[in-house]
């Protein structure tokens, strides 16, 4: 849509030279200053800071003091072929922040979303998280995607704005500044657990393994080299590693490549219906082995794309759980379902935490500033949450999602392991 | 042995739907000298189109695959009634329509991002069915994709040479001037070539999305893939979109066999660089299509 904006811009210039020529823009100009003017008077006039502390008369009665905003910033994927990622974050951290503004989480504190969109690119992201910062003068921003996140990091520790994420998995994202958050699961530590599944459990000796990726960002080569560590050990060997581009949607060729290297667990390092279509290309192929993933294939629809071919997939996946009478979850998964037609799954369930979070923050701090922000995250050591309980690191912030083992079988998404707390990895 | 023979059959498969999306676009550029960029959404309108009959109103795939490729020829003659014809009109120069065509493919995009989402459409669920032959692994619907495209270029071909309205395409398309002065209405000739490109455009949107699905942010990319396709096989040589397209679909599959998955698509700039500055008429392009490429 940006394209269409440039045209149309492009476009528009010529169309004023055209028909205005020299003299028309001599007497337009005139014109076009002295509405500009009056609209900002009035924009002045009406848009006075609602923030802002009122001066009351002396003998007039004292009002109650209007609850403060907070501006709480998203950048997220709008448009692009990663928009659906952008809905799902959005309509989660909305109906968090409703709920807080309805039933007065934090007391003396209303809570509004601005968001802005990222389109699946970094230096967007950059420039969507600086305009949130300098223009809509929001202390705390939320993001998604790992490239996009760790662009951000420098450029929120130099603005000095609270960086949440929710979705980001990145295993020292929270660990990098100051400024950084995250209520997600940690990949690393979920491959740590999937790896002691598949030789503990599937009783696979010595395994050849192998790894399919997406691009090559950092979150990627750290979940590679954390391969090489596992291997070292619970046994096996990495027979082969195969990248491809996220456009890419015909994967036969890898996948016979991979073939040939005769793998039994093939780790997917795969985004959205990408690994749904990985799964039936392989089964076309007769490339059956082991598959998992160290994030949740649920949002992906895979058993919708790949049917009978994501039998036996293996996944981590946040301990999330639908069947929770809790009225607040059911509440959320209703809700979501008529905004968004689809149900809610632990990826979304975490971005409602992540925003509830964020108000008990402000709500610990008593402030909305970056810094109490920040400070108040701090605070937060452990968070029941609809999409599971949270642990975190006072010294970095650094946050850990309780998590599950699933797989597909019978084309249902099934738990193996139940709730994976921190203190299991730990040990 | 057998690894190499698979990844012959897979680049086939794949380059037999670039075969007939180049088929379409060189079908239009090669008439009309428009760089038709909105190819690319009429490709996916086709699949959409299916995918929605085949989702919501359960409709057979046959049955929603042909309003699927009616809707994409009709898009493609909208498109020139709407779009390319005011320009020419006006006297719009190539660069102005090639920019209406982007601006096009960027709302159509967009539109389909806004009612739809960005999930992947694809027309079936699980994988194909195969047979095999030794060690290699084919499917039957990348036999039917063969076989649609050799039969489509032959029909397009007998088309263009034995029909009345295919002699007037390849008039307009040779010497516009002289057609006119010889009373062919060159509008009804390009409306005639866009419903025939984006037919074709459309059977290769609906393979497509039967295959590895749809999404609405594909469309620019394939475009590309096609003019590329076209400009491979020689600009003006309708054999040589269909053969260009295929030997694109090839080159993609090997370097992903040889090198890595990460290299398929920067392999594709490469090679039509490589025509451009070593062969600039393409495989079949001859003297007087090097003459049309000037026009490009």
């Amino acid at each position: 849509m940006d394209g269409v904006s440039v045209l149309a811009g492009r476009f528009k210039i010529f169309d004023c030279e055209g028909y205005m020529g020299k003299k028309g823009l001599r007497f337009r100009l005139p014109l076009l200053a002295l509405v500009i003017g009056i609209v900002s008077i009035l924009i002045a006039a009406c848009g006075s800071d609602p923030t802002a502390t009122s001066v009351p008369a002396t003998d007039a009665p004292v009002p109650t003091s209007p609850p403060q905003v907070v501006k709480v910033g998203t950048t997220v994927p709008l448009s692009g072929s990663l928009a659906n990622w952008g809905d799902l974050v959005n309509v989660s951290m909305e109906l968090a922040f409703e709920r807080a503004n309805s039933e007065n989480w934090a007391p003396g504190f209303t809570f509004e979303l601005v968001t802005e969109d990222h389109q699946g690119s970094a230096p967007v992201g950059i420039s969507a998280l600086r305009k949130l910062v300098t223009v809509d003068k929001v202390p705390v921003v939320s993001t998604i995607f790992t490239q996009i996140a760790l662009a951000q990091v420098p450029v929120a520790d130099d603005l000095g704005v609270v960086l949440v994420s929710s979705g980001v998995q990145h295993p020292d994202f929270g660990k990098l500044s100051q400024w950084t958050f995250r209520n997600a699961s940690n990949s690393a530590h979920n491959a740590d657990v999937l790896y002691r599944h598949v030789t503990e459990n599937l009783g696979l000796e010595n395994p050849r393994y192998a790894a399919i990726y997406h691009g090559g960002n950092d979150a990627v080569r750290i979940l590679l080299e954390r391969d090489k560590t596992l291997l070292a050990t619970f046994g096996g060997e990495m027979v082969a590693e195969e990248a491809y581009i996220p456009e890419e949607k015909d994967f036969r060729s890898l996948l016979t490549k991979l073939k040939s290297a005769n793998p039994d667990v093939v780790h997917l390092i795969t985004l959205g219906t990408e690994t749904a279509l990985m799964l039936n290309q392989a089964a076309e192929i007769g490339l059956t082995p082991k598959y998992f993933m160290t994030i949740t294939a649920e949002g992906a629809e895979v058993i919708k794309v790949a049917g009978s071919a994501a039998e036996g997939l293996i996944y981590a996946s946040p301990a999330f759980n639908p069947e929770n009478p809790d009225p607040e979850l059911q509440d959320f998964l209703r809700e979501y379902k008529a905004r968004i037609g689809k149900d809610a799954d632990g990826f979304a369930a975490a971005y409602y935490d992540g925003a509830k979070m964020i108000v008990e923050a402000v709500k610990r701090s008593g402030g909305a500033s970056s810094q109490e922000i920040a400070d108040g995250m701090r605070s937060i050591l452990t968070f029941e949450g609809i999409g599971g309980d949270y642990t975190f690191d006072p010294a970095t912030g650094d946050g850990w999602q309780s998590f599950q083992i699933k797989s597909v079988v019978d084309q249902q998404y099934k738990t193996v392991v139940p709730l994976i707390a921190p203190y299991d990895i730990a040990q | 042995m057998e690894t190499l023979a698979q990844f012959l059959v897979n680049g086939f498969a794949l380059g037999g739907v670039y075969a007939l999306l180049s088929l379409g676009f060189g079908v239009i550029y090669n008439t009309v000298r428009i760089f038709h960029v909105l190819h690319g959404a009429v490709f996916i309108t086709a699949g959409y189109i299916t995918w929605v009959f085949v989702e919501h109103t359960g409709l057979p795939l046959y049955a929603a695959g042909i309003i699927g490729v009616a809707g994409a020829t009709g898009a493609g003659m909208l498109i020139e009634l709407g779009v390319y014809r005011p320009l020419r009109k006006k006297a719009a120069g190539f660069l102005t329509a090639f920019l209406a065509s982007l601006a096009g493919m960027f709302f159509i995009e967009g539109f389909l991002v806004a009612v739809s989402s960005t999930d992947l459409k694809v027309l079936k669920q699980g994988p194909l069915s195969v047979f095999h032959l030794g060690d290699v692994v084919i499917a039957y619907f990348h036999i039917i994709i063969i076989v649609v495209v050799v039969l489509l270029f032959t029909a397009v071909t007998l088309f263009l040479r034995s029909t009345q309205w295919g002699r007037m395409i390849r008039a307009v398309a040779s010497n516009p001037e002289l057609a006119l002065s010889v009373g062919i209405n060159s509008n009804q000739v390009f409306l005639m070539v866009f419903a025939l490109g984006s037919s074709l455009a459309g059977i290769a949107g609906i393979f497509r999305a039967y295959d590895v699905g749809l999404e609405p942010v594909v469309g620019l990319q394939l475009a590309i893939i096609a003019s590329i396709g076209v400009i491979i096989g020689g600009i003006g040589s309708l054999p040589g979109a269909a053969l260009g397209g295929l030997t694109l679909g090839l080159a993609q599959t090997l370097v992903a066999f040889l090198l890595s998955g990460q290299w398929s698509q920067p392999v594709a700039i490469i090679i039509m660089l490589a025509f451009i500055v070593f062969r600039p008429y393409g495989l079949l392009g001859t003297r007087e299509h090097k003459e049309l490429r000037r026009l490009l």
